[in-house]
């Protein structure tokens, strides 16, 4: 049995005759078992390390994170609960075990000024058209914006006029708004910039998604600059703002670093397998 | 060590332990080394359910060693190297059955709402992880570091084996027991931090 076997096994490509004989090989061997295990720890570790296929990639959330509808396309540790626990050990062990060198070059940008990226996003970067917008900074510390903050992001126009009038004590600090789009056409994408200020608890990432893309539910997942899964968010729904499909996700602010992150974006309906719908490069500085 | 295997079932003691005595049989004549056999069947039969989505794996691998040492009981025959086959045909339909317990159901549906990831169990996570690989001895650690590490996979991974003068297989499998005590630590960490 090869790796490519067990590896299309646990994505669900097998067909029914030869799942069947698989599963009834590993219930009397051993090692075919452990070696089952290893290639699905080894997939754990290509999701998070961004090096599946993003058709694999899609084939891995359905069958690992929901959706799933039984037969031999289960693939749950424990369930859900066990599912997350072993992405979270994979997340770790892509940390502990990143070569320095590969951490740091994702910071750098390419010569044509796009940021360096895993392999498979590349094609999805050519269409997606990033038409950045960053929002408005709603540090509502009852109008006391900072000059750094004003220099992140321009004010949103119905919180500034809150900005007036000082109050004693800062009250609750609204998370900073970035608005995203992501594009169809295959013209490269900008990068966006975000500063987010240590006061800042939360981004609130307004990804407008082209008015086509309607889905039951939508996933929003946010790479580091170490290209490891920093933030992911699913189940969420996207709402009509007049013309505009608009889909938030609101990112705590501990999740971002210094450094270029990717935003990608899927969406997917009841019981199917999640369709991406693109990706936005952003770069983060963080301000103390 | 075969009474140790009774009271996970649920049926009535005695005639239970007539149809175990069976299975046991079946696996192996050696009755110890059957009962051996029969935990591993046991612990393979809830990961394949668990890759069926059984989030109730192991009381489903239970009713199914059951059933089948039943069946055995009631006259079943079943040839020793069709013991996998068997397994699985009753585990599909014990499976089956689980999706149709409304309470099983609500659990499934339960797993399409994924939650998002929670960034503190994430450090948490990684500190546990530094705990780990640091109570592990020097050779071990370096080589989870290395076989899980960045790179080529199957360059690293062959250019391992050969220093360690072991096959690919075996390295495979020495890296997925030491990954599964390292999960097992990480795991106790997080839920008990230091």
């Amino acid at each position: 049995m090869t790796d490519l076997e067990l590896r299309a096994y646990l994505l669900g490509h097998a067909s029914d005759g030869s799942a069947a004989r698989l599963e009834e090989q590993l219930l009397e061997d051993e090692d075919l078992f452990a070696a089952l295990r290893s290639t699905e720890d080894d997939l754990f570790d290509d999701y998070v390390r961004n090096r599946l296929t993003p058709a694999e990639r899609a084939q891995f959330v359905a069958r690992y994170q929901g959706g799933h509808e039984g037969g031999h396309e289960g693939g749950h540790e424990g369930g859900h609960e066990g599912n997350s626990r072993r992405l979270a050990f994979a997340r770790a062990l892509a940390e502990r075990t990143a070569a320095p060198a590969t951490a740091s070059s994702v910071n750098t940008a390419s010569p044509s000024g796009t940021p360096r990226m895993g392999r498979y996003w590349l094609p999805l970067a050519m269409a997606a058209t990033v038409v950045m917008a960053v929002g408005g900074l709603m540090l509502s510390r009852a109008g006391d914006v900072s000059p750094d903050d004003r220099a992140a992001v321009s004010p949103e126009p119905g919180v500034a006029a809150t900005t007036a009038t000082p109050a004693p004590t800062p009250a609750i600090v609204p998370p900073l708004v970035a608005t995203l789009v992501l594009g169809v056409s295959r013209s490269a994408g900008n990068v966006a910039v975000i500063e987010v200020p240590a006061s800042t608890p939360a981004v609130e990432l307004r990804v407008r998604l082209n008015p086509a893309d309607r889905f039951a539910q939508y996933g929003v997942e946010l790479r580091s600059p170490a290209n490891v899964i920093a933030w992911r968010g699913d189940g969420l729904m996207a709402v009509t703002e007049g013309q505009e499909l608009v889909l938030v996700a609101r990112v705590p602010a501990d999740a971002l670093t210094t450094g270029v992150h990717e935003v990608s974006v899927f969406g997917a309906h009841a019981n199917a397998t999640p369709e991406m719908l693109g990706f936005v490069t952003v770069q983060v500085s963080r301000i103390p | 060590m075969v009474d140790e295997l009774l009271p996970k079932r649920g049926r009535d003691w005695a005639l239970a332990a007539l149809d175990l005595e069976r299975l046991l049989l079946l696996l192996d004549d050696d009755r110890d080394h059957a009962a051996r056999t029969y935990e591993h069947l046991r612990h393979r039969t809830i990961g394949l359910l668990r890759w069926w989505g059984a989030s109730n794996g192991e009381d489903l691998a239970d009713l199914t060693l059951d059933r089948v040492a039943r069946k055995l009981s009631e006259g079943a025959e079943v040839p020793r190297d069709s013991v996998g086959a068997y397994v699985r045909g009753v585990a599909r339909m014990v499976f089956y059955e689980s999706r149709r317990d409304p309470h099983v159901q609500a659990d499934i549906v339960a797993l399409t709402v994924l939650p998002a990831v929670v960034d503190d169990g994430e450090s948490q996570t990684l500190a546990s992880l530094d705990r780990c690989l640091a109570a592990l001895a020097e050779a071990e650690r370096q080589l989870v570091l290395r076989y899980y590490g960045e790179g080529k996979a199957k360059q690293v991974r062959s250019q391992l084996a050969a220093e360690l003068g072991v096959s690919a297989t075996a390295l495979r499998i020495r890296a997925y027991r030491l990954r599964e005590r390292l999960e097992r630590c990480v795991e106790a960490g997080v839920e008990a931090p230091r």
